[in-house]
C-alpha cells in the first residue's frame, strides 16, 4: 500500500522510537499498536499529569480556597471509571505558575509533508519562534530521556522553530498517583534544546523506519484516518 | 549539560582535534548557533579560540531572541486584527492572508487565534468557508 495521504503525529513516532529502542523492556508492543490505532488508555500517572497541567494552564479557573489557603480542584474524565477530581494544594501549583508564562498563543498545530507523508506536531505554547512544553513528571526526572526524544526534533522542524523550552514540574506522590494521594513538588527543571545541522534528516530517518513497521503489519488504514499530535 | 545553551564535544579525526555542538546517538549536544563540526587549531594558535567562541555564541543566541521579539510583533498585529472580526466573511477572508504568512510558526499561532476567535463568534469551518454553526443559524 502507498504511503501517500497516510497523516502521522510526531507522538506516534515518539513511541514507535521508544518501543524500537533494543535495549528497552518496558513498553510492549500492544501500547505502541493502541497508539497508532488512537486508542488512549490512560494509566492513573497520566490522568494525574493531565489534571496538574489543567490547575497550571487555567489556574484562574479551578482555584479554591478553604480556611487553609488556596488550592486547585480539577475534574478530569477517565476513559473507564469516569469522573474524577483532583485537589491540588496551593504550595505544590503556586511556585509552577510563577515558572509558567501566560504570554504567546496556546495549543498550535502545524504540518509538515516528509515525502507524500503529512506528520502533525502540537505545541503546549509558542511565544515568538520558540516552543514551550510544560510536562508534570511523577517518576525521577532524567534529562537523558528528554534530550533523546524526537517529538522536541520533529516539532522544530516542523514549526521551524528556534528553541523548544521546556518546563518540567517533578511531582511526588504518596499513592499509586490516582486523585486519592497527597501530592508534593518535588521541583522545577527547566532546559532549552535546539535545531542542529542534521536535523532534518534524522527525523527522515526515524520517519522512514516507522513507516517500513507500518508496512510490514499493514497499519496503513489507521493512519490515513485524522490522528493530532 | 541541561542548563547549558552550547554543549559540544571533541573527538579526534585522523589528526585533528574537532569540536561537534549537535547531538548524536554518542553524546548530548546543543547547537543553538547551527555549526557545522569545526577543527581546534592547536594550542599555539588558539589564544583566543575560547573568547571567539563565546562571542559567537552570544551573538547566535542575541540573532534568535531578535528573531524572537519580531515575531512576537507579528502575532500580535493579527491578534489585534482578528479581534476586530465580527462576520464570517472576515473570518474566511482571513485564511488565505494567514496561509500566505512564510513563517511556519507564525502562521501556527495565526492559525490557532482565528480558530478561537471564530469559536467565540460561534462559526464552523465547513469545506472552504466559516459559517455559523447550524444551532446558531437563523432559519429562513
Amino acid at each position: 500500500m502507498s504511503h501517500l495521504n497516510l497523516r502521522i503525529s510526531t507522538t506516534t513516532l515518539e513511541s514507535y522510537r521508544l518501543w524500537s529502542d533494543p535495549e528497552q523492556e518496558w513498553m510492549p508492543e500492544e501500547e505502541l499498536l493502541d497508539t497508532i490505532k488512537g486508542v488512549f488508555k490512560p494509566n492513573a500517572k497520566m490522568l494525574l499529569g493531565q489534571a496538574f497541567g489543567r490547575a497550571i494552564e487555567k489556574a484562574d479557573k479551578y482555584r479554591r480556597q478553604d480556611s487553609q489557603g488556596d488550592y486547585y480542584a480539577v475534574p478530569v474524565k477517565d476513559p473507564v471509571s469516569g469522573w474524577k477530581e483532583y485537589i491540588f494544594p496551593g504550595k505544590v501549583v503556586n511556585p509552577c505558575l510563577e515558572k509558567f508564562d501566560r504570554r504567546g498563543v496556546f495549543e498550535c498545530k502545524s504540518t509538515r509533508i516528509y515525502g507524500g507523508v503529512t506528520v502533525v506536531a502540537k505545541a503546549d505554547q509558542i511565544l515568538g519562534n520558540v516552543i514551550i512544553e510544560n510536562k508534570t513528571k511523577l517518576s525521577t526526572f532524567d534529562f537523558q530521556r528528554y534530550q533523546d526524544s524526537y517529538q522536541w526534533r520533529f516539532m522544530l522542524d516542523i514549526f521551524q522553530a528556534a528553541s523548544v523550552h521546556y518546563n518540567v514540574f517533578c511531582l511526588d506522590s504518596d499513592g499509586t498517583g490516582d486523585e486519592h494521594d497527597e501530592i508534593k513538588l518535588k521541583g522545577i527543571e527547566e532546559f532549552n534544546l535546539y535545531p542542529y545541522p542534521s536535523l532534518h534528516d534524522d527525523c527522515c530517518e526515524l520517519l522512514t523506519k516507522f513507516l517500513g513497521y507500518v508496512s510490514a503489519r499493514q497499519l496503513e488504514p489507521y493512519l490515513i484516518e485524522k490522528q493530532y499530535a | 549539560m541541561k542548563i547549558a545553551d552550547f554543549v559540544g564535544y571533541i573527538s579526534m579525526s585522523g589528526k585533528d582535534r574537532v569540536l561537534d555542538f549537535s547531538p548524536t546517538d554518542r553524546w548530548v549536544g546543543k547547537n543553538p548557533g547551527q555549526w557545522k563540526p569545526f577543527k581546534v587549531p592547536p594550542v599555539a594558535k588558539a589564544q583566543d579560540f575560547m573568547a571567539d567562541l563565546f562571542v559567537k555564541g552570544r551573538a547566535a543566541l542575541g540573532s534568535m531572541s531578535d528573531e524572537s521579539a519580531k515575531i512576537v510583533q507579528l502575532v500580535d498585529d493579527w491578534r489585534a486584527a482578528i479581534g476586530t472580526y465580527k462576520t464570517a466573511d472576515e473570518c474566511t477572508k482571513a485564511v488565505a492572508e494567514i496561509n500566505a504568512i512564510a513563517l511556519p510558526i507564525a502562521q501556527a499561532q495565526a492559525k490557532r487565534l482565528l480558530a478561537d476567535h471564530a469559536k467565540t463568534l460561534k462559526l464552523e469551518w465547513k469545506a472552504d468557508r466559516f459559517i455559523l454553526t447550524e444551532k446558531e443559524a437563523v432559519p429562513a
